[in-house]
């Protein structure tokens, strides 16, 4: 009696034979044992096998991992993914020791406003992506179309295929392999052969994150990729020129002795506005002088020079500085300096570094040089006892009248996100940046961005108090978009957000404020 | 393993045809709800392929970048997973070409793993079967790339051979031989290390 074959157990052992076949499989089996122990053999064996192979992350891995996708989707100057998706992923990279940045969502304020507001923090956050961030054109679509053909060497064994070598493959649909014909670089960027050496493509596809652009936005378009390689920030200028940005410097007030506040007279640079909810506690610091005036400008354009501070009147290192309304930016140097030119008038001054409220005060720009110092107010560690940040946002929502009145202490967390494990702690408080940057900005894209941290955020928080403030941010930042940019889109949104607040809401101010902003949303 | 997890949503196919559909008009909710919804087969395969989490998890996400990116020319109407494993396939075959060239990075330890995302390790897993799977998964790492692939997608995600023919691009019986001759491969690889090391 001829035994089975290994093909045959093979098949039968995964249910794949039928008909003839599988009777003629099974009435061997009956007779023979040492088949039949072969065949267990195989169960045994995928047994064994299947736990080798297999990790389970866990649930809080698989809820932000959708929002991690729409990171790199965004990363790749993707547009349409941005909607609903979510974005920056705080448990992205979590292995990477590289020295850690953020700018995940920030990308949609970058979009909305078309200024930088990238916050760059050099330290050691396990819990926060790990990226390199570029403000640059949208890409255009490399031509990759001769990258290389699809080789396939499937002949040492596979007996079957040589014989139907010349039929098409079984499914030829677009973005598959196909046998011969070459292969778009984007679905199939490597390509299945029997040997691993001997097929063409040199390109490796975990390298090529930067994707044709699907739709062309014309605006600039932050482009994180999660390059291995590029370790260091590079920020496009509007004029096209690249600028490092140096992530060794330490990002936060250097010691007291590099401090030495700019002197001189206010002469130029104007009063703060004040109107700005997040500087209501601390009057921005104007000190005027002059001569500080540097960089190349374009004719007939001024430089406008400062220092940005804390509190103490240490420099703030590596703030993100720009006039909202024309597209400058620059970087604090080392001594919290910056200097960036504009054309001559009034200007919004937006100022942002990680660890402290956004701040926008109104500068005029005149006479050769204008000098301005700006005080950021710190973030204050989390866990204190008042002020939580949806507040902050709700002040800005009823208006700046009442903003001042409001007081609180800024930065002081919500407590109900004290307990958190640190890595939740990190994406709330990036969550929170970016509701202060919205608000700040008052921009309806950076709403959005914030409303994707919130929306991860109250994903991966237990239930309770922290679920319900996670759940009260997130309904803020959807509404806070839809105030600032209608549409229906947004209105769903927010409209949902703000019911499955109201699902867990205890009675209180939140909860009233939600119903009234549920009612505006229905005019 | 009963049953990979996606077959349900294969169960409900018009459901997902439509949600392919309206991806494609540009509903990103759409794409949001095929990312949760294949998320766990991609990662599977993605870790089967790379048995590291680190690299699965890159794996993983980068094949719904792809697959955003290439879906205005995925057919509304086909089984969109053997799509998604056909492109986490190529991306962890490229990986794994790419390391070969390299040193080979040493597998993450994991109880590690398990530490980082919170997951406990099994106190009763006892010492023995440990160092067989860590065997299994040398002996498994062992085998030819297109070997590695159809043992994956058949003991990890259990596709049918269609499935897998499918996602490779390769005739069915192609899928049976193969099979056949990963795990025949994979069991005298296995004997040779515990022969030499056991």
């Amino acid at each position: 009696m001829k035994h089975l074959s290994a093909e045959q157990l093979s098949a039968r052992h995964d249910g794949e034979l039928s008909g003839r076949r599988r009777e003629a499989v099974d009435r061997h089996l009956a007779a023979c044992t040492s088949c039949r122990e072969a065949l267990d053999r195989l169960s045994a064996e995928d047994a064994q096998l299947r736990p080798a192979l297999t990790y389970d992350p866990g649930a809080a891995y698989f809820e932000t991992f959708a929002a991690r996708v729409e990171d790199r989707l965004r990363a790749a100057g993707l547009k349409g993914a941005q909607a609903r998706l979510g974005s920056g992923g705080p448990l992205a990279w979590l292995r990477s020791p590289r020295r850690v940045a953020w700018a995940g969502a920030v990308a949609a304020v970058v979009a909305g406003a078309g200024i930088v507001t990238l916050t760059v923090r050099d330290m050691d956050r396990p819990g926060l992506r790990n990226e390199w961030t570029e403000l640059r054109p949208a890409p255009s679509p490399p031509d990759r179309k001769a990258t290389a053909p699809a080789v396939v060497n499937e002949k040492r064994e596979d007996a079957p295929d040589d014989l139907r070598a010349g039929r098409p493959p079984a499914r030829a649909a677009e973005g598959e392999l196909d046998r011969a014909a070459p292969s778009e670089p984007e679905a199939s960027a490597g390509y299945v052969s029997s040997s691993g050496e001997r097929e063409s493509p040199a390109r490796s596809a975990l390298e090529t994150t930067n994707a044709p652009e699907a739709g062309g936005a014309p605006s600039p378009a932050l482009s994180q990729q999660a390059a291995p390689g590029r370790l260091h920030k590079v920020r496009r200028t509007s004029a096209g020129e690249e600028v490092p940005v140096k992530s060794e410097e330490p990002r936060f007030a250097s010691p007291p002795a590099a401090a030495t506040p700019a002197t001189g007279s206010p002469a130029r640079a104007p009063r703060p506005s004040g109107a700005w909810p997040l500087e209501g506690h601390a009057q921005p610091t104007l000190e005027g002088a002059s001569d500080r005036a540097a960089g190349a400008r374009k004719p007939g354009e001024l430089s406008l020079c400062g220092r940005v501070l804390d509190p103490a009147g240490r420099p703030v290192v590596g703030a993100q500085v720009a006039l909202a309304d024309n597209l400058r930016i620059a970087t604090t140097d080392g001594q919290g300096g910056f200097c960036l030119t504009s054309p001559p008038g009034q200007h919004d001054l937006t100022v942002m570094a990680v660890g402290f409220y956004p701040t926008r005060q109104q500068v005029r720009v005149m006479g050769p040089s204008s000098e301005t110092a700006v005080t950021l107010q710190p973030v204050s560690v989390l866990g204190q006892a008042s002020g939580p940040l949806a507040r902050t946002q709700s002040e800005v929502l009823r208006g700046p009248a009442q903003d001042r009145e409001a007081g609180g202490v800024p930065g002081s967390a919500n407590p109900a996100f004290s307990g958190l494990s640190e890595s939740l702690r990190a994406a709330v408080q990036s969550a929170e940046q970016l509701s202060a940057v919205a608000t700040a900005l008052r921009s309806a894209a950076a709403f959005d961005g914030a409303a994707a941290a919130w929306e991860r955020v109250s994903e991966s928080v237990p239930p309770g108090p922290p679920r319900v403030a996670a759940r009260f941010a997130l309904a803020s930042a959807r509404y806070g978009a839809w105030v600032n940019g209608r549409s229906s889109s947004r209105e769903r949104a927010a409209r949902h957000a703000l019911a499955s607040f109201l699902e867990v809401a205890p009675p209180g101010r939140e909860r009233a404020e939600a119903r009234r902003w549920l009612k505006r949303l229905g005019r | 393993m009963s049953g990979a997890p996606w077959r349900k949503s294969m169960a409900t196919c018009e459901d997902e045809a439509d949600l392919v559909r309206a991806a494609q008009a540009g509903e990103s909710v759409a794409f949001a709800e095929i990312v949760r919804r294949y998320q766990r087969g991609v990662y599977r395969v993605a870790y089967g392929l790379t048995r590291n989490a680190s690299d699965a998890d890159d794996v993983a996400q980068e094949t719904f970048v792809r697959a955003y990116q290439a879906f205005g020319r995925f057919r509304a109407g086909e089984p969109l997973f053997p799509w998604l494993s056909r492109i986490s396939t190529n991306l962890a075959l490229s990986l794994f070409r790419r390391r070969r060239r390299r040193p080979e990075t040493p597998l993450e330890p994991l109880v590690e793993a398990g530490r980082q995302w919170g997951v406990e390790d099994d106190p009763a897993e006892d010492v023995t079967a440990r160092e067989r799977a860590r065997h299994l998964q040398a002996a498994f790492a062992d085998l030819k790339p297109e070997h590695q692939v159809v043992l994956t997608l058949r003991v990890v995600e259990e596709l049918s051979y269609e499935e897998i023919a499918g996602t490779l691009g390769v005739p069915a019986g192609t899928v049976m031989s193969r099979l056949s001759r990963a795990r025949a491969e994979l069991r005298s690889r296995l004997a040779a290390r515990t022969g030499e090391e056991g």
